[in-house]
């Protein structure tokens, strides 16, 4: 998408028609980073007439026109983000989803758009205070309590599968899957994944998940989170796998003394989530999942490389991205070494 | 046969020429030019690091006894060792854990050596 004149015209159509407005103005302002799959445009937006006349700033979210990795569909992605937003979760307010094509060529959904940056490396860089940073991950620990008490019968979630037997073995088997799907193979992935199986704990809890909570996904304004974004990954599963998908040493960026997200202390971050969610959380559990959270990056690394050796999608970024493979299985043999 | 520089000698030399124009680059350009710089660090140490493969070969003969004569090849070997781990043929074993120990130590000195210091 492009957003040309004709369709910024139907755009605007498709505003008034939600907002019984008189008129409505979008001026593209421009693509917003972060995504191959998916695209996302920044709109201001000024409406005159009606409850939503006066200016606006919103984003588009739409599919990206070569996206082929099918994560959530755009639709399901938006009932999503709304019991999110419902459940008092820091998200941007979602508008409208449109499912016709005849607007601009794809399903899209609008939303507000919010302040701040989403820029991992630089924040992990930024200098801030310890109380700062115990601030921002006591904040990180009690929006992932909120969102793990989002109520999927409330907001007709049926679409997220159970995962079953149990989280943790849907895990196993999906990502054995991947690797079968790969044409080399990996001796410490499978090891990492039999580990997994015979150490997987006999009681977990399920709930809806975020399952991509880490520092590359949220928007920061000035030491204060605005918004949690990119919930394509989300649904039911052990909540463990969220805290060390954020505490895993693979999205510290290199700040490997901030053991939370690469911004904090991992006791404050348990925390503030145990204070909100009545779970206290089990630091050997959570060992558990960040052996599972560098499988599944490592695994996800592999396929991004693939993309660039089967000439799919050239590129540099992707070819060294295989080569950080051996960092996921160093984190994963330290942590299940044979006793 | 004379063929100074050698080819991780030359890579070497072009890189320390790139680092020296990074700054030079705009903004956006230079997360790129570091991308390029990394890439070349990475295929230098490799050819220095030559051998690796026939290393990593050598041990899985070793784990699986396989005599030195055998023409299996390392990926075919490697396809017995991951259906084995699967299997639960090596659950908990100290020598088939040490032997990834040791070949995940050797890719990490070509991809990223900085990572086996605790450092990124």
């Amino acid at each position: 998408m492009g957003l040309d004149d004709a369709s910024r015209k139907c755009l605007e159509k498709f505003v008034v028609d939600q907002t019984q407005a008189n008129s409505v103005a979008i001026q593209l302002i421009g693509r917003l980073s972060g995504g191959a799959i998916q695209e996302n445009y920044a709109l201001d937006v000024e409406i005159h007439g009606g409850e939503w006349s006066g200016n606006h700033t919103w984003v588009l979210r739409t599919d990206a026109p070569s996206s082929v990795q099918v994560s959530m569909s755009r639709a399901h992605e938006f009932a999503v983000l709304n019991a999110a937003y419902q459940s008092g979760v820091t998200v941007p307010q979602p508008l409208w989803y449109c499912e016709d094509e005849n607007v601009i060529g794809t399903c899209f959904y609008l939303m507000q758009r919010v302040n701040g940056v989403a820029d991992s490396r630089a924040l992990v860089r930024a200098d801030w205070s310890n109380a700062q940073r115990k601030h921002f991950v006591r904040r990180m620990g009690r929006e992932l309590a909120t969102i793990h008490a989002i109520d999927v019968s409330k907001f007709n979630l049926d679409f997220l599968p159970s995962p079953q037997p149990s989280p943790a073995q849907a895990r196993i088997n999906q990502y054995r899957g991947y690797l079968d799907n790969l044409p080399d193979p990996h001796p410490v992935l499978e090891w990492g994944l039999r580990w997994l199986e015979i150490n997987a704990s006999t009681g977990s809890d399920t709930v809806f998940c975020h399952c991509d909570y880490r520092t590359g996904n949220i928007m920061v304004d000035n030491v204060e989170l605005t918004g949690i974004l990119d919930w394509e990954f989300a649904g039911l599963s052990d909540p463990l796998e969220d805290i060390a998908w954020y505490c895993a040493r693979c999205w510290r960026f290199g700040q490997n003394h901030y053991q939370a997200g690469g911004i904090g202390q991992r006791e404050d971050f348990y925390r503030a989530y145990a204070e909100r969610s009545g779970r206290v959380v089990d630091n050997e559990q959570v060992t558990y999942w960040e052996v599972m959270a560098a499988v599944r990056w490592a695994v996800i690394a592999l396929q991004q490389t693939q993309r660039h050796l089967s000439g799919e999608q050239e590129s540099l970024e992707l070819a060294l991205t295989g080569r950080i493979v051996p960092e996921m299985e160093y984190d994963i043999l330290q942590m299940t070494q044979p006793v | 046969m004379n063929n100074r520089p050698h080819a991780a000698e030359l890579l070497n030399t072009a890189r320390e020429t790139l680092k020296s124009l990074v700054n030079d680059l705009p903004r956006e350009k230079q997360y790129e030019a570091l991308m390029v710089l990394n890439a070349m660090a990475i295929a230098a140490r490799e050819m220095k690091n030559a051998d690796e493969a026939n290393l990593e070969l050598e041990s899985l003969r070793e784990l699986y006894e396989i005599d030195e004569h055998d023409e299996s090849s390392l990926v075919k070997l490697n396809r017995r060792f991951v259906i084995d781990i699967r299997e639960h043929n090596f659950d908990d074993d100290s020598d088939v854990y040490n032997f990834l120990v040791e070949i995940v130590n050797r890719k990490l000195q070509v991809s990223n050596p900085k990572y086996l210091k605790g450092q990124k």
